[in-house]
């Protein structure tokens, strides 16, 4: 696509503080149960004895943000029964609210789990890459917030040709299903994804 | 910094122009400006350049005349206090719920009734207590009480799980989180959390460290909570509902 706006993530800088998550909801006035933006940790690895203390053998475990990728191939978009989830001109996917019914089919469609149900009205909702200030110029929330300054946004190529291809690490699945507009530095421990020995070390509460 | 005539013109105010090292618009586009340094020059400072050219004709104040690692003055001070002493030269001292007292039996490696050294980290979650009723903070960052897979296997806990800790002076409810991050014996729980006390039961369900520390006032009087020994089980009565949906303290409302 000519015309895609994508987030870069840089996995080597990011230390897992969670700013971008708080940062978009507040943006956002999300409740805490809403995670526009989240952040995995993902490791692995194990102990073994060695005489009488215990050694690590292989540890490692790095964190991940992750929010909507504003797919080339939106799968949301595509089981929408009202059609209620469209892609802007940018590439930005977004959900009108009005025609929305909430049946969460966009929510089970998605591999990155990025559209939520509000309990409360009813619609789903997700990252909207606030295109409110985009389209002031001004940037995402999450990326202004970010402490390490691993959060970038921009044109797709132009990031492909700024940081390269790189589109999935673990715990974010293979990109060939929906072409998300991501492109990642990987973490020097970043597995493959698909590839992955580790696993999610989040509580299921956190993500 | 040189301010022309121009400058004042254009931001519209009152003024005579000055000449310095950095033009107004240099420094506004820089905005820094570092003074060049060189050896010698007059903004170097030697501090007790005095003792360290000639350190007999110029003693210091000290007892010695001479720079002390060691202060007896500062350490005859605390002694005085009655709680511990320092040695002035640095020893191994056995920590009061270290390692060591995870045993039963030292010497045959048995371990005792609180076998876990917990270690209470600074969490994201607030600056020590600061913050801790912050809904979407108690999200992204639940508390949870870390625990490495082996120590979890042993006592059949999986991430999750409701645990319960115990230690000499207190209890608390824990969400356990189980991974390879944290070395086998030890476990972690971040410091400040604000306390929930179940008073029929005695447990402590936001995890305060404090609850977990007994008191050990040490030198001039400080409260050194930072570790103690626990033991850890699973819970079987009600699970833990996570912090984020716990209701919000708020005291005063307004009306």
């Amino acid at each position: 696509m000519a015309n895609q706006k994508a987030f870069y993530f840089d996995s080597s800088a990011c230390t897992g503080c969670k700013v971008c998550q708080v940062a978009c909801q507040d943006k956002n006035d999300l409740p805490a149960g809403l995670l526009w933006r989240r952040v995995f940790t993902y490791g692995g690895g194990s102990w073994i004895k060695q005489g009488e203390t215990m050694a690590p053998n292989n540890l490692f475990a790095y964190s991940v943000s992750t929010a909507c990728q504003h797919c080339e191939n939106p799968v949301c978009a595509n089981v929408c029964p009202t059609a209620a989830i469209s892609k802007r001109a940018d590439g930005i996917v977004v959900i009108d609210a009005e025609k929305c019914i909430g049946c969460r089919y966009c929510q089970w469609a998605c591999p990155y789990g990025a559209p939520q149900l509000n309990e409360e009205a009813k619609v789903m909702t997700k990252c909207d890459f606030c295109y409110d200030l985009q389209d002031q110029g001004l940037n995402p929330a999450c990326v202004d917030a970010c402490v390490m300054r691993c959060l970038d946004f921009g044109d797709l190529e132009e990031l492909r040709q700024r940081y390269g291809n790189l589109d999935a690490i673990e715990p974010l699945p293979t990109g060939d299903i929906t072409k998300p507009a991501l492109v990642i530095t990987p973490h020097k421990h970043a597995q493959m994804s698909g590839q992955g020995t580790g696993r999610i070390l989040n509580l299921p509460e956190e993500v | 910094m040189t301010i022309t005539a121009e400058d004042i013109a254009a931001w519209g105010v009152e003024g005579e122009p000055q000449t310095g090292r950095i033009s107004l618009t240099e420094l506004m586009e820089k905005g820094v400006y570092q003074v060049p340094r060189s050896p010698g020059d007059k903004f170097t400072f030697i501090a007790g350049k005095a003792y360290r050219e000639d350190p007999v004709a110029n003693p210091l104040t000290t007892t010695s005349g001479k720079l002390e690692i060691h202060c007896q003055a500062l350490s005859d001070v605390i002694a005085m206090y009655g709680l511990t002493t320092t040695p002035p030269i640095p020893q191994y001292r056995r920590p009061v719920e270290g390692v060591e007292d995870t045993y039963a039996d030292w010497d045959n490696k048995i371990k005792g009734d609180y076998p876990l050294q917990v270690i209470n980290t600074h969490s994201f979650r607030r600056s020590h207590s600061v913050f801790d009723n912050v809904s979407q903070l108690r999200k992204a960052f639940p508390q949870e009480f870390e625990i490495n897979t082996l120590d979890a296997k042993e006592r059949g806990i999986q991430t999750g799980d409701t645990v319960l800790v115990k230690s000499r002076w207190g209890k608390v409810l824990r969400p356990a989180y189980v991974a390879e991050r944290v070395m086998p014996g030890v476990v972690i729980l971040g410091e400040g959390a604000w306390v929930e006390m179940d008073e029929a039961l005695g447990i402590d369900k936001a995890g305060a460290t404090n609850t977990l520390n007994g008191t050990h006032l040490t030198g001039q009087g400080e409260e050194p909570w930072s570790s103690c020994n626990v033991q850890v089980e699973k819970w079987t009565g009600a699970p833990l509902e996570p912090d984020y949906l716990w209701p919000q303290r708020i005291p005063i409302k307004e009306a």
